[in-house]
């Protein structure tokens, strides 16, 4: 079930009346019912597995509490499991096939690869949500006191159970036992962010879409100016997608009073790497930060390796975004660049590039490494940059990836729109002006829902992150 | 909290179907193109003698100006992109809504479409056009949420798609959009030249759906009723690469049979020696401006020799 399908239209409005309808005490076994429900409409067999590795991992951390000599143990049980459904499900495939390759290329046979399996729904997400309790309890940071439903819901509270933002268990924990009570719904931010969020999904991200997957699918009919043209618009395109579904996703919580943490902080708009993975999809840079990069000594180790821990981190981040060396690619490209950031910032400490200069070189980089993201195989990759870095640069007709002139112009003005609301947000323009702002608001958020309807997709098209 | 909600819905909701309003309006009022001719087809009075019925091949074969010139008939040509022989049944209905009755309908057998039913391509063009009760009617009858299309904006506007509004848009503006001027009493110009959008498609075979044929006999009857001469005409295919519809062969002997039951011409152009000219075509079914004038001119000249003299003087 998607947050852009007619089956949600229905699903929500019963959730939300069940769950305010029924007692206080059965309104969290009511919700991880529904959760499961909408899981369960992806596909019901896997429905079992995320309850198995969820309840797994509640009884790691319990054994954790409970057999403090042996929770090293119960700790990497619990590692071993989430990692081992990952690698089963989304990576054994990849290696086995680049395996069966390397074999096949330096003997000469022909060894048949392997199909890939269906990866389950959100798999990389719940995984990482659930072992981050278990690391967390093996840490010390909190104590397993809850019920097995508590924490099952926790793992699985359907906003944000398929594609994020990761909730760390002390910000919703607390807030799906509190007492809660209808009035204190935020009907106002609800609003806004979902309206907002289906506004970026549906009207920015699908209609980008149309071209994007034209050029990537066939990139032998385009030139490199096109390859570029199409890089920047899978930019907007996945930013649009990814913090689309945040955004709804933060929204569809707030019916049940609860708040998600902020996941985008308009990575587009930084001006350098560095600041852009502060800004950029915020939970999985901060679980890679907190259970990754630490585990790994952070900082508190040589310069050396401190150095190759970033660069770890990045590949690893890469390969968790999907089972392809384009990916690997792309977290090589942003671990390098952002340890040249550091090395330039530690010789030369006094250099501050201009903004403007920083917000061009960022997305530039940025469009250059999520080619290497989007490619769908590093045969079209190696094409896509050699027609880039070529004196191929131009073709005859440079706007022919656009279907007619008013597609051109539409998602001009889309991709526009979108930087002027970014930038009003960056520097909060019209707060400055507060009678304006009360006035404006609402008919802002109308408007929107007005283009919504006009030129919106509602072929409930997935979500970007749902492939990972 | 509940006023002010419903205050947001309301206005909401009033500003959607002012928006389709002025939408629509804006594609009711183009001035040359796809809309101006859906205008004058189903919702001005006309009194064309003869009328080109069939699909976007009609559209683009049958050079309505040329025709006139050389027959000194008054036609218009009545295509709908994708139409098959039951949508071309309801758009002929919805155009004698308002319209006198021609005297001679030609109508494209489109062998290549007749397998298909239940579609409407293209239908959001179609949504102004409903003010005509009888071609919503017929189209409800195809595909049955065509009537919540037209009541309900919810629902139409998200069907509507950007290349509408941009239409409109540009109606509104007094700006001709790239290719309204190609138009003249229903046929478009296609100036694409050797075959450059010539790919080939899955081959594959076609035969009359029960559905198909159905709506095909009821053309005829219908024609028959009202004492409309009825002409068959397959226009042509290319023919100078692989061939994309297996079994053409087959279904023109079953137009044939139509014909031959029901006393009718079919003058079969589907594979007249210029169907090897690859710079006739645009793509494997349609003609360009250079093949439609060729393909004209012979069926111009078949209408005067065989049927003129009846259908102008019954």
């Amino acid at each position: 079930m998607l947050f852009n399908s007619l089956i949600f239209t229905v699903f929500l409005p019963i959730v939300f009346i069940g769950y305010w309808i029924i007692p206080q005490r059965f309104r969290n076994y009511f919700l991880l019912i529904a959760s499961y429900y909408f899981y369960f409409t992806y596909n019901p067999y896997f429905l079992l597995l995320l309850i198995g590795t969820s309840a797994f991992d509640f009884w790691c951390a319990k054994q954790i509490q409970n057999v403090p000599d042996r929770k090293k143990l119960y700790l990497y049980l619990s590692i071993v499991s989430n990692i081992g459904v990952l690698a089963a499900f989304k990576y054994s495939a990849f290696f086995f096939n680049s395996g069966v390759q390397l074999i096949n290329n330096a003997s000469g046979s022909s060894y048949s690869l392997m199909e890939s399996l269906i990866i389950p729904a959100g798999l990389s997400f719940y995984t990482l949500q659930s072992l981050s309790y278990t690391i967390d309890v093996y840490r010390g940071k909190y104590k397993p006191n809850d019920t097995l439903y508590d924490f099952l819901l926790y793992v699985s509270f359907f906003p944000h159970m398929v594609a994020g933002p990761i909730v760390r268990y002390n910000t919703l924990m607390p807030q799906l036992k509190a007492v809660s009570y209808f009035k204190n719904i935020d009907w106002g931010s609800l609003a806004r962010l979902t309206i907002w969020g289906y506004f970026k999904k549906m009207v920015i991200a699908d209609n980008l879409s149309e071209v994007v997957t034209q050029v990537f699918n066939e990139p032998q009919y385009y030139n490199g100016f096109q390859f570029l043209l199409a890089g920047a618009m899978f930019v907007i395109q996945v930013y649009c997608d990814l913090s689309g579904y945040s955004d709804i996703a933060t929204g569809v919580a707030k019916l049940f009073n609860i708040n998600l943490s902020l996941n985008w902080r308009r990575p587009l708009l930084s001006s350098s790497l560095q600041e852009f993975w502060t800004r950029n999809h915020i939970s999985i840079t901060t679980w890679f930060r907190d259970y990754l990069y630490i585990g790994l000594g952070g900082n508190r180790v040589s310069y050396t390796r401190w150095m190759f821990n970033i660069f770890l981190v990045f590949l690893i981040s890469g390969l968790w975004h999907g089972a392809n060396f384009t990916f690997v690619i792309w977290g090589a490209m942003h671990g390098t660049m952002y340890l040249l950031e550091i090395f330039v910032k530690k010789t030369f400490p006094s250099f501050k590039a201009p903004r403007m200069i920083g917000w061009l070189y960022l997305l530039s980089f940025h469009t250059l490494s999520l080619i290497a993201f989007r490619a769908n195989s590093t045969a079209d990759l190696s094409y896509m940059y050699r027609h880039i870095f070529s004196t191929e640069f131009f073709g005859h007709n440079v706007f022919s990836l656009f279907q007619s002139g008013s597609q051109c112009w539409m998602l001009f003005f889309l991709c526009l729109f979108l930087f002027v609301k970014e930038f009003n947000e960056e520097f909060a323009l019209i707060n400055r002006f507060p009678l304006l702002y009360k006035n404006l608001k609402p008919a802002f958020y109308m408007i929107l829902v007005w283009i919504l309807f006009m030129i919106g997709d509602f072929n409930a098209n997935t979500f970007i992150y749902f492939q990972f | 909290m509940i006023k002010k909600a419903l205050i947001y819905v309301v206005c909401f909701t009033i500003g959607l179907y002012a928006l389709r309003y002025l939408h629509w309006k804006g594609l009711l009022t183009q001035k040359q193109g796809y809309y101006a001719k859906y205008r004058t087809a189903f919702l001005e009075k006309n009194d064309f003698d003869v009328l080109f019925l069939g699909s976007s091949r009609v559209a683009m074969h049958y050079n309505t100006a040329l025709f006139d010139s050389l027959t000194g008939s008054n036609s218009f040509n009545l295509s709908l992109s994708g139409a098959t022989p039951r949508v071309s049944l309801a758009v002929l209905k919805a155009y004698l809504q308002n319209s006198a009755l021609p005297k001679c309908i030609l109508l494209e057998t489109d062998l290549h479409n007749v397998n298909v039913d239940g579609d409407i391509m293209e239908f959001n063009n179609y949504f102004p056009f409903f003010k005509n009760k009888t071609l919503l009617d017929e189209f409800d009858k195809i595909d049955p949420r065509m009537k919540y299309f037209y009541y309900n904006a919810f629902y139409s506007w998200p069907y509507t798609g950007y290349r509408n509004l941009n239409t409109s848009l540009h109606s509104w503006l007094g700006i001709n959009g790239k290719i309204d001027d190609r138009f003249y009493k229903g046929y478009v110009r296609n100036d694409y030249e050797n075959g450059s959008c010539l790919k080939l498609a899955k081959p594959y075979t076609a035969g009359f759906t029960a559905m198909n044929g159905k709506c095909f006999q009821e053309i005829i009857t219908f024609c028959k009723q009202n004492n409309i001469q009825l002409i068959l005409v397959s226009s042509p295919m290319f023919a100078g690469g692989k061939i994309d519809l297996l079994n053409k062969q087959q279904i023109v002997t079953i137009v044939d049979a139509y014909a031959e039951i029901n006393e009718l011409q079919h003058w079969n152009l589907s594979s007249t020696p210029y169907c090897n000219q690859r710079g006739l075509f645009i793509d494997h079914f349609h003609m360009n401006y250079k093949g439609a004038r060729l393909f004209t001119s012979k069926l111009a000249y078949l209408y005067s020799n065989n049927c003129q003299k009846n259908a102008l003087n019954p």
